[in-house]
């Protein structure tokens, strides 16, 4: 008796299980900032042409294959967890150096290395030398400088970062831009909220925010995880559900070999 | 008599045949694009021909939002062609990337097809001014610019496809002929996710799995019966 359909019902347990994996990684990150959910994808495995009938009663006992072939599929693969950019919501915090993107695009930070990576965390900080750094330390690029007299900083939905210093005279001290990409799928988590450019994303088009869709920057929003808590229990009640679902196939199948095992009476 | 024992038998081995479709099915129940394959029937014609037919299930998944651009479904009719080793393959399943050198290929690596031959985007530099979109007639479009428009075809019977894994299907001996507009949608953003429906697939089991333990009993009592036969010849 083939075994396939055993295997079958594996390999889709098995894409359950990194299915929960991804769910269980979204649920942990509910309240990482700037955190984009992830999605398991699957596709089916090979095919094979099996003949549908190999007992005819011409000539009985003998197996002879007949002609008429028919497709099986042989189960499913996990081929790859991609990110879903879906914009999360923007809280308030009133930290004058929490951002926050409103639409489509990254901020491009500079780690200590000189890599430029990309993040939708906002969560800017200012270092000794009054530049703005992101909480794991990586310099916003193009660098902008606050500088040490500053009495209050804003910076508008376009980006232009004005400084109003102890003397009560305005200064514009540059401004942020904005990059997008072409597949947006397509880019690394590096961790830390941290995103790098790949082949697949295409390269990093930099623009002023809120312009020919490039995201509003908020001042004094952050931008909050993207995952629905809801959403990720019923995804995680329908994965259950299927894991559920194929070991009922692989019991089923476990007894229909007990049925044939008791075909011969005696 | 011995006759019954074998029609008894071939729907044991039809059941098993079934048994394994039902589990594939429920194995792809996530798979993006994936089409549920119906109970297989073997029908005889006047000759004594006989002649497999499977139905498949064409009708559209749920469409998912993504919000990735590149990720396309079709809503309605038709299918994407793909181009990989064993020629020009038709897809459901529109969740493209960007390949090393620029093509719109599949997760596989696989190009997608256009009016204009495979597409290439490397050319087309986004910038501020110039975004990338796809609408729902398929066209590609950077900025103003008509770059491609993405091939939706099909072939005239879609029940004689062969899967090829992937969600691809094939079918050498047909043409693949473009889907007229208006009877699909190109949805950027979105993916079809598979139409298994696992309550349909569990009846279905429960189904083969009672029929199978029917088709067993009538083997035995066949069996039984050959028995009794024994005792008539008996002085």
């Amino acid at each position: 008796m083939s075994t396939r359909s055993l295997r079958t019902a594996a390999s889709g347990m098995y894409a359950q299980q990194i299915n929960i994996e991804v769910i269980s990684n979204n649920i942990a990150n509910l309240s990482t900032t700037g955190f984009k959910k992830n999605k398991a994808e699957f596709q089916d495995l090979m095919y094979q042409d099996v003949a549908v009938n190999p007992i005819t009663t011409k000539t009985p006992g003998i197996k002879e294959v007949s002609s008429d072939t028919l497709q099986i599929g042989t189960g499913v693969q996990p081929t790859s967890s991609q990110k879903i950019f879906l914009q999360g919501d923007l809280t308030s915090t009133g930290n004058t150096y929490d951002l926050g993107i409103n639409g489509d695009g990254f901020f491009q930070v500079k780690k200590p290395d000189g890599s430029l990576v990309y993040t939708r965390d906002g969560t800017f900080k200012l270092n000794a030398d009054g530049k703005l750094v992101t909480s794991n330390g990586c310099f916003l690029e193009p660098e902008i400088v606050i500088g040490s007299d500053a009495a209050s900083v804003t910076i508008s939905k376009d980006g232009v970062v004005e400084v109003v210093d102890s003397a009560g005279k305005t200064t514009e001290v540059g401004d942020i831009q904005v990059a997008r990409f072409m597949n947006p799928g397509g880019l690394t988590s590096l961790g830390d909220n941290l995103y790098a450019e790949t082949t697949y994303s295409g390269t990093a088009v930099l623009g002023t925010a809120g312009a020919n869709g490039f995201g509003e920057i908020q001042q004094g929003y952050l931008e909050s995880s993207n995952v629905d808590i809801v959403e990720e229990m019923v995804a995680m009640i329908a994965a259950q559900r299927s894991y559920e679902v194929n070991s009922k196939t692989v019991q089923t199948v476990e007894n229909m070999m007990s049925i044939a095992n008791n075909l011969k009476r005696t | 008599m011995v006759k019954g024992i074998y029609t008894a038998a071939r729907g044991l081995e039809y059941r098993l045949k079934n048994i394994e479709t039902v589990a594939n099915n429920l194995a792809n129940v996530n798979s993006t694009g994936y089409k549920r394959e119906g109970e297989f029937q073997q029908l005889v014609d006047k000759m004594g021909q006989t002649e497999v037919r499977q139905v498949r299930d064409y009708s559209n998944g749920n469409f998912v939002n993504t919000n990735s651009p590149l990720d396309l479904a079709i809503k309605g009719e038709g299918f994407f062609e793909i181009k990989t080793e064993n020629g020009i393959e038709l897809s459901r399943n529109g969740k493209f990337t960007l390949s090393e050198d620029g093509y719109l290929v599949n997760s596989s690596g696989d190009k997608v097809m256009g009016e204009r031959g495979e597409i290439n985007l490397t050319s087309y530099q986004l910038n501020e001014n110039k975004t990338l979109q796809i609408d729902r007639n398929g066209e590609i479009r950077v900025g103003d610019e008509v770059v491609d428009i993405i091939k939706v075809s099909t072939v005239a019977s879609t029940q004689d496809l062969s899967k090829t894994g992937g969600s691809n299907f094939i079918d050498e001996s047909q043409e693949y002929v473009s889907v007229e507009e208006g009877k699909f949608e190109v949805m950027s953003g979105y993916v079809e996710e598979s139409n298994v429906n696992p309550i349909i697939e569990m009846q279905r089991m429960i189904e083969i799995n009672k029929d199978y333990e029917a088709a067993q009993k009538i083997i035995n009592t066949i069996d039984s019966s050959l028995d009794r036969l024994k005792e008539i010849g008996r002085v």
